[in-house]
């Protein structure tokens, strides 16, 4: 038996999450149009290699991975490509960004696809290249790709793979209904990619607020006779942080600026794994996801698998929203989650839930109090950091103080601003600083750079007036020394031939 | 449908600065519920007078301020500021030292700096301070405990409160003047056979005199941890011997 290490702070908000009833996984409907996002996952945008009027099938790339941090996208259903234009996204920052609009046929036609069965006699390479040219990108939230998290390289030889099966956060019940419905997939998922990196073990970890997944990917792991440890550990906010897992099951923690590849280790998400079984085993692109629908507003909430790029608008109908006047829809979950700007926006690799909340479910906060130093906020923080701290120095915008107490450690998982009873918005502040100590280190770098040109201007501005120094003194020393040799002075020459122009300029005028 | 535009986290806890601030009065209890059954009713009178003091200029300057003075009142800072205050003041302490004490604490303490949250130091602890650097005789009047003297009744209280001077009974023998005064006799026989230094009255003066002999710092840190420590350590003879008391 594993033993199980708990994290510093967390919080225990209400876990909501039998609204959307887990387990129970629903197609979505294909929309009548799909809105593709170039960049779905954290890196370089994919570059389209299709044009407007193309007809497309199912799992065709339509977009090509652009170097290493970057994967390609795939058309989720056959139809006609529209437009590639600028569209709204589903983004923190409310911008658009490039999107290949496909304007479905029905008919639902796909490629062929070829599968390898026999991946255990596969040399690691070809896999993560065909898991690249899958296009899969991390499904917890951040995207990462894949095949770069699968690459760590010689000096970080690999000992576990993690399967964080946390999903802390309230209402998502994504994972959970993935690892109910395809446990197998998971399992043989786990597998490809424990073989990929050369670990010795696989481990799988569940909160235990989960207890039909745990049964059923136990089960899974029975049926398939296999060497998978599955740990369950207590129900905690943020116990699914990447570092935080990995501090619960093992007693280790990730170093500050570092990833868990440093301390032989690499954690996926459970979509991830079953998204790499099907690119190996059946060979086929993500192009679908499972998205949590959940929120009192809705009247019919759960879990659908839904097209890449179905417009958020059409998941929300679906799921039988009814409001009039305002209404938030959060992309991804109350804690973490940001507000969606534009229900057009469609949802990507990365959408795990949409929530949308009542007013009295999800009240707004109060105004802001004034921080009356309580503290709750430090013994609330999973990595340990001084948030009320981090707070004064980041509104008196004190950049050395901040990075003193470790800003840069902070994940963003809000569980300070909810126990604040001053409902001071802490995480803004965070990202606000964050976002001011890039700014300023690019301007740095800025600033360095022109510096640096402007030096090396100088250096060869000052080459340049040496070399004709020099030309100047060779010249001057080779006429020296002529005169030296012939017994004449040149220039003693040019005035006497001066002198004798202008005499008999003067005698023929 | 328009929507909205707010940052995470979405969710958040109940937790409420009134909440926290509910939950330090609620911690003073043990510490008030002592005080009185030593003293009797002359710090519950400090507390309810003070209170009342505070929560009228802390209003008052609230509004001068140009803050909603309701806002102000409903956070029950001000209430946990008088409290802390009126427990560490002598229980019948004249009705003009609880004033300028708490009105030193409010003004001084507290909204001068700009009010909740932007205090430097403890407000309570600066009222506190000013009081017995100015008042030196009246703070150091504590009255004999239940035991050595009659504990004044409600009526007598207020009398002594409001009209100080018209009632002088209620002081006695400390333990000090004992040992001062004391020639003959050993600390240990002294320890088991003055009444001022055994039996329910004898415990509690110890603990308001070795509360102030040692731990004084603590008190600024936290008074009910200080009068926690002062009770049990003034039921143990050998730490007593030890300090040489």
């Amino acid at each position: 038996m594993r033993t199980i290490h708990d994290i510093h702070g967390g919080i225990h908000p209400p876990e909501r999450k039998a609204l959307s009833r887990p387990g129970d996984l629903q197609n979505a409907p294909i929309p009548p149009v799909l809105v593709l996002p170039v960049r779905q996952h954290l890196g370089v945008p994919a570059l389209p290699i299709v044009a407007v009027g193309d007809t497309v099938l199912g799992g065709q790339v339509l977009a090509e991975a652009q170097g290493v941090m970057s994967v390609p996208v795939h058309a989720p259903s056959s139809g006609t490509v529209v437009a590639i234009e600028s569209r709204p996204i589903a983004h923190a920052s409310g911008l658009a960004d490039q999107c290949i609009v496909i304007q479905t046929d029905g008919e639902d036609h796909w490629l062929a696809f070829e599968g390898v069965t026999s991946w255990r006699e596969r040399d690691p390479a070809t896999l993560v290249e065909r898991i690249r040219e899958a296009g899969i990108a991390g499904l917890g939230g951040a995207g990462f790709p894949t095949a770069v998290k699968l690459s760590p390289g010689p000096t970080r030889p690999i000992e576990t793979l993690l399967v964080n099966g946390t999903e802390c956060e309230p209402y998502i019940t994504a994972d959970d209904t993935l690892m109910q419905c395809r446990a197998d997939e998971l399992v043989e998922g786990a597998h490809i990619l424990a073989h990929i990196l050369s670990a010795d073990s696989i481990l799988i970890g569940i909160e235990d607020n989960k207890p039909d997944a745990i049964a059923r990917v136990q089960a899974a792991i029975s049926r398939a006779g296999v060497d998978v440890e599955l740990a369950t550990f207590p129900t905690k906010y943020p116990s699914g942080g990447e570092k935080q897992i990995i501090e619960i099951l093992t007693g280790q923690q990730v170093p500050s600026g570092g990833i868990p590849a440093d301390i032989g280790i690499v954690c996926v998400n459970p979509g991830t794994a079953v998204a790499t079984q099907q690119a190996i085993v059946d060979g086929k692109p993500l192009t679908h996801r499972i998205v949590t629908l959940t929120g009192e507003a809705l009247a019919a909430p759960q879990n659908v698998t839904a097209c890449l790029g179905t417009p958020i608008t059409q998941l929300l109908e679906h799921a039988e929203l009814s409001v009039d006047g305002q209404q938030r829809i959060i992309h991804g979950g109350p804690m973490m989650g940001f507000a969606v700007s534009d229900l057009n926006a469609p949802i990507t690799k990365i959408t795990n839930c949409l929530l949308a909340p009542t007013a009295t479910e999800l009240p707004l906060p109060d105004p802001a109090q004034p921080c009356i130093r309580c503290g709750h906020c430090a013994e609330a923080c999973p990595a340990s950091l001084l948030p009320q701290q981090l707070y004064w120095y980041a509104r008196a915008k004190d950049q050395e103080q901040l990075a003193e107490h470790r800003l840069f450690d902070c994940i963003e998982c809000g569980a300070c601003a909810y126990v604040c009873p001053s409902q001071i918005p802490l995480v803004q502040y965070y990202r606000a600083a964050k976002g001011q100590i890039r700014d300023s280190e690019q301007e740095k770098r800025r600033s360095d750079n022109s510096r640096e040109r402007f030096e090396a201007r100088q250096a060869r501005l000052e080459a340049e007036t040496a070399a004709r120094e020099a030309k100047r003194a060779a010249r001057k020393a080779a006429a020296q020394s002529q005169a030296a040799e012939n017994g004449s002075d040149p220039i003693q020459e040019a005035i006497e031939r001066a002198k004798a122009r202008k005499a008999e300029q003067e005698a023929n005028p | 449908m328009s929507l909205l535009r707010v940052t995470s986290p979405h969710a958040s806890g109940q937790g409420q600065v009134s909440s926290v601030m509910r939950d330090v009065l609620i911690a003073t209890l043990p510490g008030v519920l002592i005080l009185t059954a030593y003293f009797g009713p002359g710090t519950l009178l400090n507390i309810v007078f003070g209170g009342l003091i505070a929560v009228a200029t802390e209003y008052a300057i609230t509004a001068l301020r140009g803050r909603d003075p309701r806002v102000a009142i409903s956070d029950l800072s001000i209430l946990v500021t008088s409290t802390l205050l009126c427990i560490a003041l002598p229980p019948y302490a004249p009705w003009w030292l609880i004033v300028i004490g708490v009105l030193t604490a409010v003004l001084l303490g507290k909204q001068v700096f700009g009010g909740l949250g932007y205090n430097p130091f403890n407000p309570a602890m600066v009222g506190y301070v000013v009081l017995l650097i100015s008042f030196p005789v009246q703070m150091s009047a504590w009255a004999s405990p239940r035991g050595l003297a009659e504990v004044p009744g409600l009526g007598d209280t207020l009398r002594h409160v409001f009209a100080p001077g018209t009632i002088d009974a209620v002081t006695a023998a400390t333990p000090l003047d004992l040992l001062r005064q004391n020639t003959g006799l050993l600390f240990e026989d002294l320890l088991t056979n003055s009444p001022e230094l055994t039996g329910w009255g004898g415990i509690g003066w110890f603990e308001v005199n070795l509360a102030f002999l040692r731990w004084r710092p603590l008190a600024v840190v936290s008074p009910d941890l200080y009068l926690a420590c002062a009770h049990r350590y003034a039921r143990c003879p050998r730490c007593l011997r030890a300090h040489r008391i």
